[in-house]
């Protein structure tokens, strides 16, 4: 019988256009424009504290070099300019004490100025003759800390730009940070700014310990469907709630049906349900945002994971609406507490962005979970290297089930 | 205890909060036997079902089917009833098909024996070509007859009916009512609730009339009839004056409509005298009289001063 619920269920769900909207139409929709919006990096004022970078030299530092010079201008001038302040703070040091303190996450990226940086440089900016000669500037970043790398990126690629012609350098300055702009103003004006200026510097985004970086479009896919998995469960539980005031219910029960058996199917309905729910988003981000996702057994065995916390949340929920009777719990679930989960969790901003309470909160979200399981999985990650995440996942099912099942014993009269 | 009744309800009580919805009814019903519950809005009579069904458990009280307490078994009794919910219990977005077929697997039915079985019912409620419509897109007295369906796939030997014609056309309704009385000639117990009196007077041998809670009068239609045979509904119409004869009537229990009158009567013999006595204090004169043959409607008149239907 539970398999026939179980098809039932399916059945219904999936033929149901309003459910499908919200699995799998909305997050979709939520995808494309935060991962297009937010491709700046510049991510809006949330930023809580400067992001710790090293700077490694490897030109022979020449104080008393002739004007312009490159040096003066980045330490001088660049990174203690009060708008760059505020995002970074940076340290000078050696290329191993750079190595160590990204390891142990006391700084966030590191960037490595070249040999020939302050000559190099001089030339290409100058109104000589002579031909541009490439500066390679390398940043290598905490795989951990995408978001700051790509902030560090950008503001390289910025002064690059400014640097490009000295003549207009305190007007260019001006222009990309004036003073009371705001910052997600300035993201966009600091990209078309960019685009207006390509020049030879190059800029290399050197894998640090084998780890990629993820862009806006793998974060938000893997962060907005962590987050509407909470619909699975919710979609499901109000199947749930519909029997009952339908009747169903009650006609299943006379029929002979036990309620843990309807229970149980609804519970792997939302399973289910959400398994379907991350194909399709997989496949469509993929096909239709080139989204890599990673190895994808591994997503799989991510995906499975969630899935059966949602399953548990999902059983919580409907062991609830059975014993109570109304949609308040789900209704609850749908408008305000996902909100909490997806702002705590990072489905809306990077974690990182968010001041370190939050940070530690996220891993007791399911969606937080989920979110750095797979996007760890696309950075390249084995899967011992995120068990914590699936262990937490995994836990959060059990919880909920032992929950669901308590309350069921509790209230049995009320169920029947 | 010997129980010749197969069903047996014995003084439940069920509340709500601090309303008291059943305040102890007691019923029974014997092999291949048609009981009515009748009564108005509110009486009780969903909640007396769907104790019955195990549904619901009494506060107080024993329901025995087939000498078995059904609160200790209720196995006993779910396997072998079939019970149509008052409201419509059905998946409107599955077709009338697949509901048949779910719920006949939900008792147990499966393959040839389920295909048997759903050919047979919709033939018996008439509802063949559109089987694989959604039930969505049912008239009500289709999703009346498929919800009747649904509880007949497994053949129950008795069968409840919670006013399964309520909202439908004339036909279906016919339709419904002797598909009932069918079953029941094969042998099928059946409980039919229902507030329209000519339906149980049509159906069921014997009948319940509930009222508040409890169950006022019970007994075959004509056992009912006889109890009240000195009441009858007499109806009469004055050419004026309605208003003081309205108020010389208090005593009796009225109905009135302008200068159209209902009274309900212990004595016909000498009511025609009084009433005329009545009209010359009131200053107005009968224009037309009659006494009406008793019905259940007039005995639940009677019985509670108001009518079953508001
Ligand atoms: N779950 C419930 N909670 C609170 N009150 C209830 C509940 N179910 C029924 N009642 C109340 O109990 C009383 C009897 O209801 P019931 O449904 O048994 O009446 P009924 O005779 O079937 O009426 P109807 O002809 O309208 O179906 C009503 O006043 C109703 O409001
Ligand atoms: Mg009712």
């Amino acid at each position: 019988m539970y398999i026939s619920i179980l098809g039932r269920e399916l059945r219904l769900i999936l033929t149901d256009r309003a459910a499908l909207l919200t699995i799998i139409v909305m997050p979709i929709v939520l995808m494309a424009i935060l991962g297009l919006s937010l491709q700046g990096m510049f991510t809006e004022s949330v930023w809580t504290t400067a992001i710790p970078i090293g700077v490694v030299q490897e030109y022979q530092p020449d104080p008393d070099r002739q004007q312009p010079n490159p040096e003066k201008i980045f330490f001088g001038e660049f990174l203690e300019n009060e708008q760059v302040k505020k995002m970074v703070s940076y340290t000078v040091i050696s290329a191993a004490e750079a190595d160590r303190l990204l390891a142990s996450e006391e700084i966030a990226a590191y960037v490595v100025l070249p040999q020939n940086y302050v000559a190099g440089t001089q030339n290409n900016i100058s109104l000589n003759n002579q031909p541009n000669e490439p500066v390679n500037i390398k940043i290598i970043a905490d795989p951990e800390r995408n978001y700051s790398a790509l902030v560090v990126e950008e503001l390289i690629k910025v002064f690059n730009a400014s640097m490009q012609d000295m003549t207009v350098k305190t007007a260019i300055l001006e222009r990309s940070f004036p003073a009371n702009l705001n910052w997600s103003a300035k993201a966009t004006d600091i990209a078309r700014f960019y685009q207006d200026n390509q020049q030879e510097i190059s800029i290399e985004n050197i894998e640090f310990d084998g780890k990629k970086q993820i862009s806006s479009f793998q974060y938000y896919s893997a962060a907005i469907m962590s987050m509407f998995l909470f619909f699975s469960a919710g979609v499901t539980a109000t199947r749930l709630l519909d029997e009952r005031r339908g009747y169903t219910w009650q006609r299943q029960i006379v029929a002979g049906i036990r309620p843990a058996t309807i229970i149980l199917a609804n519970c792997t309905t939302a399973i289910m349900v959400s398994l379907i729910q991350m194909l399709i988003v997989v496949i469509f981000s993929s096909l239709a945002f080139g989204v890599a996702w990673g190895s994808l057994t591994q997503a799989a065995v991510v995906g499975l994971c969630a899935a059966l916390s949602i399953g548990g949340l999902g059983a919580m929920l409907a062991v609830l609406t059975a014993v109570t009777g109304n949609y308040k719990v789900i209704t609850a679930l749908e408008s305000v507490i996902v909100q909490i989960f997806a702002l705590l969790g990072g489905s809306y901003l990077p974690v990182e962005l968010l001041p370190p309470l939050v940070q530690r909160l996220s891993n007791f979200t399911l969606n937080g979970l989920a979110i750095q399981a797979f996007t760890k999985t696309m950075q390249g990650y084995n899967l011992s290297q995120i068990t914590p995440y699936l262990s937490g996942l995994i836990i959060f099912a059990v919880l909920f089930l032992v929950i669901a099942y308590g309350i069921f014993v509790g209230k049995r009269r009320q169920i029947v | 205890m010997i129980f010749i009744s197969i069903l047996l309800v014995d003084n439940v009580k069920k509340s709500y909060g601090s309303f008291q919805a059943v305040k102890g009814v007691s019923l029974e019903l014997h092999g291949g036997e048609s009981i009515g519950l009748l009564g108005p809005n509110g009486a009780g009579k969903s909640t007396t079902v769907s104790m019955i069904t195990t549904l619901t458990q009494p506060d107080s009280g024993t329901i025995y089917y087939k000498g078995t307490d059904t609160a200790s078994n209720n196995k006993i009794i779910r396997g072998e009833l079939g019970f149509v919910p008052q409201d419509i219990a059905l998946y409107n977005n599955l077709s009338g098909l697949d509901n048949l077929k779910f719920f006949g697997k939900a008792y147990g039915l499966r393959g040839e024996k389920l295909s048997k079985a759903i050919t047979e019912i919709s033939n018996i409620i008439g509802i063949e070509e559109r089987l694989k419509d959604l039930v969505k897109n049912y008239s009500g007295g289709m999703k009346r007859r498929i919800n009747i369906g649904c509880a007949l796939l497994h053949n129950p030997r008795l069968l409840i009916l919670d006013e399964p014609t309520v909202g439908i056309d004339p036909q279906s309704r016919n339709h419904i009512l002797e598909t009932v009385k069918k079953l029941n000639e094969s042998g099928i117990s059946v409980i039919y609730i229902s507030h329209y009196m000519e339906e149980v007077q049509a159906l069921c041998q014997r009948i319940y009339i509930m009222d508040h809670g409890n169950v006022i009068a019970s007994g075959t239609h004509d056992q009912l009839i006889a109890v009240s045979h000195t009441h009858r509904m007499v109806s009469f119409a004055v050419d004026s004056n309605e208003d003081e004869m309205s108020k010389l009537l208090t005593a009796k229990k009225v109905q009135q409509n302008g200068r159209e009158f209902v009274i309900s009567a212990d004595n016909t013999a000498g009511i025609l005298t009084e009433l005329n006595t009545l009209a010359e204090q009131a200053g107005c004169q009968i224009l037309s009289y009659s006494v009406a043959e008793p019905t259940l409607e007039s005995v639940f008149l009677n019985l509670t001063g108001r009518t079953l239907r508001d």
